[in-house]
């Protein structure tokens, strides 16, 4: 795997953990959407909470419903 | 782990308030500065972040034109700075988890565990002259020196160890199984005192006498010595019992001017405080004169186990000897009371057949003297001298 990607590694539909995001640009209860090295991600459910988040990852825990690859 | 952490270095919840809030935490992130437990509550952002990391945030966050408001506070330094007034607390606190440490380094009880002949007392006066004893430092025991020398100390032991479990120190007694020791020398058997022969028990040797003989103190009644037909002779130990009807005296004097003792005064009890094998006495001034005592220990126990405080307490009673005069009558009971005594000391191996008392009033008082006709083992050993020929 490149060292330029971003990992996403996913428990159920209950946490999802990024490694490699380039910072948070929206954050509601129902919708999160991080930046990654390449693009974003948006990921859609309930209750969505950013567990933790740094420079290197961050952690969304929540009822996940979906999550779309989009260009930026 | 994490948590116990961020607990103990502390952190604060914050709000974010105005627009683009994400934009903060990009740029906190940016920063190295990370936040979690992120929400969203009430149109506004609120996260937790370190203390020392909130500090530099504030310094973030005036390039992106938001407020934050401090929402709680949690952690150990808010709970320290909450008391940092107390400090006969925190001493105390400091002082009790000192002494537990520090008690916790001698040995509060002693337990004996497998003796049977030998009492607990013996056991724990010989571990005593070891260096085990009730208040004394852990780390000075020398287990192995108990574990050799005690076995060798005490009379009987084959084994002997120490476990030390915590404050209490438990010395394990395997005592050796007796067995009937007997002496090998060569010896006759002879008649102790004078008497005529009633029965005999021999085991061993040549018997030298008969039922109805009369023999005299110092005659051979059993011989270690065997002939043989061949003429050779062997030498062995003679054993048995050789009953013999005997006569005994017995005299004792019950004078006129008796003794006796008497109580006087108030007991006085005195107390001493026993820690860790220190002695502190709870009393002033010491008894005079004559005195008898009574001792007991007054311990106390917690959940099973003995604690090293300890009150001995000791009662002194006052006597003094009062001298009385008795009569003739009372003289001569008093003398049947002691030729009993005498009599259950002295013939108490044997069959008292017949007894004749005789009394004389003297001038100090009246005497008794009881004529016993016995039968008792008159055999005694006498050891065989072989001398070599020249």
């Amino acid at each position: 795997m490149a060292a330029n990607e971003t990992v996403i590694n996913i428990i159920g539909n209950k946490e999802v953990s990024i490694d490699g995001c380039k910072g948070v640009i929206d954050y509601y209860d129902n919708l999160i959407k991080i930046k990654l090295i390449k693009g974003a991600a948006v990921f859609s459910g309930s209750a969505l909470t950013l567990c933790e988040f740094s420079d290197s990852g961050a952690v969304i825990r929540g009822s996940i419903e979906s999550i779309e690859f989009v260009a930026r | 782990m994490i948590k116990l952490l961020r607990f103990l270095l502390g952190y604060v919840r914050f709000k974010i308030m105005g627009d683009f809030p994400e934009r903060l935490f990009n740029q906190l992130a940016a920063n190295r500065v990370s936040v979690w437990d992120m929400n969203r509550e009430n149109g506004s952002l609120t996260a937790c972040i370190s203390v020392s990391n909130y500090l530099k945030m504030r310094q973030i966050r005036g390039k992106n034109k938001v407020r934050t408001k401090v929402l709680s506070r949690h952690g150990l330094p808010f709970i320290l700075k909450r008391y940092r007034l107390r400090f006969g607390f925190a001493a105390g606190l400091v002082l009790y988890f000192s002494l537990l440490f520090w008690l916790s380094g001698f040995i509060w009880n002693i337990e004996v565990v497998g003796n049977v002949k030998l009492t607990e007392k013996e056991i724990i006066s010989a571990c005593e002259n070891l260096g085990l004893y009730e208040g004394v430092w852990r780390s000075s025991i020398d287990q192995e020196l108990l574990r050799t020398r005690l076995a060798l100390n005490l009379p009987n032991v084959a084994w002997a160890s120490v476990n030390l479990e915590g404050v209490k120190a438990t010395v394990n007694i395997s005592e050796s199984i007796d067995t009937e020791k007997t002496d090998p020398s060569p010896c006759n058997l002879v008649a102790k005192t004078d008497g005529v022969i009633t029965a005999l028990r021999v085991d061993e040797g040549v018997i030298k006498v008969k039922v109805g003989q009369t023999v005299s103190a110092g005659q051979m009644l059993v011989s270690g010595i065997t002939e043989y037909k061949d003429g050779t002779a062997g030498v062995g130990r003679s054993k048995g019992e050789i009953y013999a009807r005997t006569t005994r005296k017995l005299s004792c004097l019950a004078t006129f001017v008796q003794t006796e003792k008497v109580y006087i005064g108030k007991p006085q009890k005195k107390r001493v405080l026993s820690f860790f094998g220190m002695k502190a006495p709870l009393y002033l001034g010491s008894a005079k004169g004559q005195y008898e005592t009574t001792s007991r220990e007054l311990v106390f126990k917690s959940n099973g186990m003995y604690l090293p405080v300890k009150i001995h307490e000791t009662v002194f009673y006052k006597t003094d000897i009062r001298a009385y005069e008795i009569s003739e009558d009372e003289a001569r009971l008093l003398s049947i009371e002691m030729m009993k005594k005498l009599q259950s000391e002295e013939l108490k191996n044997a069959e008292i057949l017949e007894r004749k008392d005789t009394f004389t009033v003297t001038e100090k008082g009246v005497k008794i003297e009881s004529e016993f006709t016995l039968t008792e083992n008159i055999a005694e050993k006498e050891l065989l001298l072989i001398y070599p020929e020249n």
